[in-house]
């Protein structure tokens, strides 16, 4: 497997403010690899440095093999580039700016261009200025995909667009996919990788702190286990078992959240009086959740345990 | 729930339609320093900018103030300097009106140096004016704003508070170091003045500014933030011109009472003359204005509505590259910024013939005109041009260099640039395409002067080649502050590129007109480029200035270009 996205220790810092640390990434070639974080978390600043729009504080990025820094104009070749935050020309209308980006490129094929438009249901007869917000990020879709690149770099592509219109977008990634190309995409809506994505990276506070693939990030997480008993609740028996986490008794209701394989507590349970058992396997959303909060929490303990 | 309105007494200059409707508010101090409110975010915003105005111009008046008094310590020399600049035709004497007592120190700082402080500062109303309503049209942060509880009326009204606020301290400050100034350097006898002649001097420096900034306010909602400025500026240099060449230019003249330079020309509290009523009526007429804009704001749509859109045309030739992008979206402006100088330019021509006759008529003068340029043919349509049009239209010409500068930077300021990094464009190559496109925006504007010159010329019966010819150092010149502009862009940021241009153009301006009353070491008054530009419509070019330009505006494109490659793209 070649990898067409490969960082290593990459930081970047903005003065005082953190921007991502240490981030190790690996992007494969032909997949579908979602850059999953909360808003500030540095998926922005993880991408522009690959398009050599910022430079690593320390660190290296390498996309084709071709370090970002060395010869941004051949990385940029290859690639399809959305932005997450952009504005275009004002004055000139939908297809001219699409024409623009096109020209910049020495030109496209115009068939697919066309394509692309009709299918994304944009009309291109409009000035910029006009556009909504969805069909602004339409036409910053056509301009990242009118040329077929090898790689696709989406920052938040769904951003703004109705649902018709992203299930047209997944499957313009499928047919990209299929077509042995690369896309990494990033987003704060696990759900939305969740339908595309082979792999995901998670990013937190400018740390990658998971990388997956988007079956095995499920399994990993941990499931969520509700007990319903006639009488008193028997909490201790499931807190010696081993991944079971945050016991909480409420009433004759027991919650727990178990990592790993189930059985254990299956057994356990079943060898008493239940009247409910309940089990549920949390949406990639969730995982992401209780990746978020868990460090939250300890990071509080350790506050905590100072003072 | 109807909390009484204290969001300033500025606000009372606006509110001809009282703001209603109300909640319940934060603090009085956190609405008026703090995020507390919209006006308190807006005044925030200003404030910086109004303390680096009143303070640099304080600075202004301290060292004109003090370099008067001291070059020109006894009463025989004050007499003497009055009476040289009385007796120059108003031609040369810049465009600053009729002089009055301009042998006091009051006197001459409201005449050489206030005569200018609402055309800086309008400037900058303009710029302020225009962008609290359109520019936050623009960037879509109104849709929340005006989405919230507080009233679209009430939104405008306390945004353009917060404006008038700042705008009153920048003047404030002035009329302080006014005052020192007169105290300090006032030794000689008329010289003493009370604290009231320097801020009923401020007073009209503030009405008068916010003539062309209340304008663009009004029209801002309408035709966008970048027309707005243009029409600001018109109504500011309009009014400007024809005041100060009314007595030379018979067109002008007759628009004369037009203009609010000339409405107020009697109220020069520093000189001791005061004119109340003119000045009210002017801040009456501001007031309705603003009272204009708040209400055109009101009833626009937030988003511009697209019903009765016409078919744009295609411009295949614009969208070839970045040299092609950057060019085709400043050429609307550079073909008005050039109809506007042409225009002046015709209107100045063919004037010349009748100035130099009554100049003629008058022995003394031309005696003088040749003492002062003992080598220029001065009594021809080139001689006038040279003073009437080349040393104002200068700072028109910089101003629209800093125009396009401040559109070329908003590529990145603005995150235009962001997409187009996305193409295998290297960020050299771009700052030199997008560059050139500023410069060559520059060549057209200065053809379009060119052929006004002609023409004007041509309707005088002279060839006019030779004028065009000289006219278009002006364009050399705006090439030279706009690379300097463009090299600190690329090098430091985008945002403060425009600042630049508007500033080098306005202290070269100054430091040109100001170094020689002063009498400055010609090594300071050397550092303003008007010097080195020679009389280039007389014929007299300076080789030595046009190559600096030259040098200016390449070597500024090329530090552009060696700037962007090097540092972070949109910070
Ligand atoms: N230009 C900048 N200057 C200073 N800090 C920045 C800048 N851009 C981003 N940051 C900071 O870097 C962090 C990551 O931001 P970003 O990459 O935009 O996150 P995301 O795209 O995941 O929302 C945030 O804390 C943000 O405040
Ligand atoms: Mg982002």
């Amino acid at each position: 497997m070649t990898a067409v996205i490969e960082t290593r220790a990459l930081t970047k810092r903005y003065g005082e403010h953190r921007g991502i640390d240490e981030v190790d990434l690996e992007v494969h070639e032909g997949e579908i690899f979602g850059f999953l974080g909360p808003n500030g978390a540095g998926k922005t600043t993880t991408i522009r440095v690959l398009l050599d729009l910022i430079r690593p504080t320390s660190g290296s990025a390498k996309v084709f093999g071709i370090e970002t820094t060395v010869d941004p104009v051949a990385i940029r070749r290859r690639i399809g580039y959305l932005s997450g935050e952009f504005t275009l020309y004002d004055r000139l209308t939908g297809a001219e700016t699409i024409d623009y980006f096109a020209n910049l490129r020495g030109g496209v094929d115009r068939a697919y261009q066309g394509q692309l438009v009709e299918r994304l249901d944009l009309d291109v007869s409009r000035r910029f200025r006009e556009y909504s917000k969805g069909n602004k990020q339409k036409v910053g879709l056509v301009v990242a995909l009118q040329h077929r690149p090898e790689l696709l770099i989406l920052d938040e592509p769904t951003a703004g667009l109705d649902p018709l219109v992203q299930q047209t977008f997944n499957a313009l990634m499928f047919e990209a996919k299929a077509e042995g190309r690369t896309v990494f995409l990033s987003s704060h809506i696990i759900s939305e990788i969740e339908r595309v994505g082979d792999r995901a990276g998670i990013i937190r506070e400018g740390r990658l702190v998971r990388v997956d693939s988007v079956a095995g990030l499920r399994d990993l997480s941990a499931h969520e286990v509700e007990l319903r008993f006639p009488g008193p609740v028997p909490s201790a028996i499931f807190e010696a078992i081993e991944g079971v986490s945050n016991v909480s008794a409420e009433g004759h209701t027991l919650r727990m959240l178990v990592s790993g394989p189930i059985a254990p507590v299956v057994k356990a349970a079943a060898a008493l009086e239940l009247t409910d058992f309940i089990s549920r396997e949390p949406s990639l959303e969730e995982i992401f959740l209780s990746e978020y909060g868990r460090e939250v929490a300890s990071s509080r303990e350790v506050v905590g345990g100072r003072s | 729930m109807a909390a009484p309105d204290r969001t300033g007494p500025a606000m009372a200059v606006a509110a001809s339609g009282a703001a209603s409707g109300d909640t319940i508010e934060p603090s009085v101090i956190a609405r008026i320093m703090g995020l507390g409110s919209v006006f308190g975010k807006g005044l925030r915003d200003s404030r910086r900018g109004a303390l680096i105005i009143g303070v640099l111009l304080g600075i202004l008046v301290l060292i004109t103030g003090s370099q008067i008094s001291l070059e020109y310590n006894t009463a025989i020399e004050r007499a003497a300097l009055a009476a040289q600049m009385s007796g120059l035709p108003a031609v040369f004497q810049g465009m600053l009106g009729e002089p009055i007592r301009i042998e006091t120190l009051g006197g001459f700082l409201s005449w050489r140096m206030f005569g200018f402080v609402p055309v800086m500062v309008g400037i900058w109303s303009i710029v302020a004016l225009s962008g609290t309503l359109a520019g936050e049209l623009a960037r879509g942060s109104l849709d929340v704003l005006a989405g919230g509880p507080i009233g679209r009326r009430r939104l405008a009204i306390v945004k353009l508070g917060s404006h008038l606020v700042a705008l009153a301290i920048a003047v404030l400050i002035l009329a302080i170091a006014t005052f020192i100034t007169v105290v300090a350097f006032g030794t000689l006898p008329g010289d003493s003045l009370g604290i009231e002649a320097a801020l009923g001097q401020a007073a009209w420096v503030f009405v008068a500014t916010l003539v062309p900034g209340s304008v663009a306010f009004a029209v801002a909602p309408i035709v966008g933030r970048s027309s707005a400025i243009g029409v600001g500026a018109l109504v500011l240099f309009v009014s400007f011109i024809v005041n100060g060449y009314g007595d030379l230019v018979p067109a002008f003249d007759a628009i004369r009472p037009l203009s609010y330079f000339d409405l107020t020309a009697g109220h020069r509290p520093l000189a001791g003359a005061w004119d109340w009523p003119a000045l009210g009526l002017l801040a009456a007429i501001v007031a309705a204005v603003l009272a204009v804009g708040v209400v055109v704001f009101e009833r626009r749509d937030l988003l511009v509505p697209s019903e009765g859109r016409q078919v744009v045309p295609r411009l295949d030739a614009w969208i070839m590259g970045p040299f092609t992008r950057s060019l085709g979206e400043r050429l609307p402006a550079a073909l008005a910024w050039g109809g506007a100088l042409g225009l002046y330019g015709v209107v100045l021509a063919t004037s010349a013939d009748e100035f130099v006759a009554q100049l003629s008529q008058i022995p003394q003068v031309i005696e003088m005109i040749e003492r002062f340029f003992p080598d220029a043919d001065i009594l021809s349509v080139g001689g006038f041009l040279q003073l009437a049009y080349f040393s104002e239209a200068i700072i028109l010409v910089g101003l629209a260099a800093a125009f396009f500068v401040a559109g070329w930077a908003s590529d990145e300021g603005e995150r235009r640039i962001e997409m187009v990094m996305g193409a295998p464009v290297s960020r050299a190559e771009w700052a030199i395409r997008s560059s050139l496109g500023v410069m060559a925006a520059i060549a057209i504007m200065t053809l379009i002067i060119d052929l006004g010159i002609i023409v004007g010329a041509r309707i005088q019966g002279e060839d006019g080649l030779g004028l065009a010819l000289g006219v278009s150092v002006l364009g050399l010149y705006g090439m030279a502050v706009a690379g300097v502009g463009l090299a600190v862009g690329g090098l430091v940021r985008p945002g403060i590129a425009a600042v630049v241009v508007v500033s080098l153009t306005i202290g070269f301006y100054l430091l040109d007109l100001l170094g020689t009353i002063l009498r400055l070491p010609d090594a300071i008054v050397g550092l303003s480029l008007n010097q080195h530009l020679g009389r280039p419509i007389l014929g007299e070019f300076d080789g030595f200035g046009l190559v600096l330009c030259m040098a200016l505006a390449f070597g500024g494109v090329a530090l552009a270009a060696l700037g962007m490659s090097r540092r972070d793209v949109g910070r």
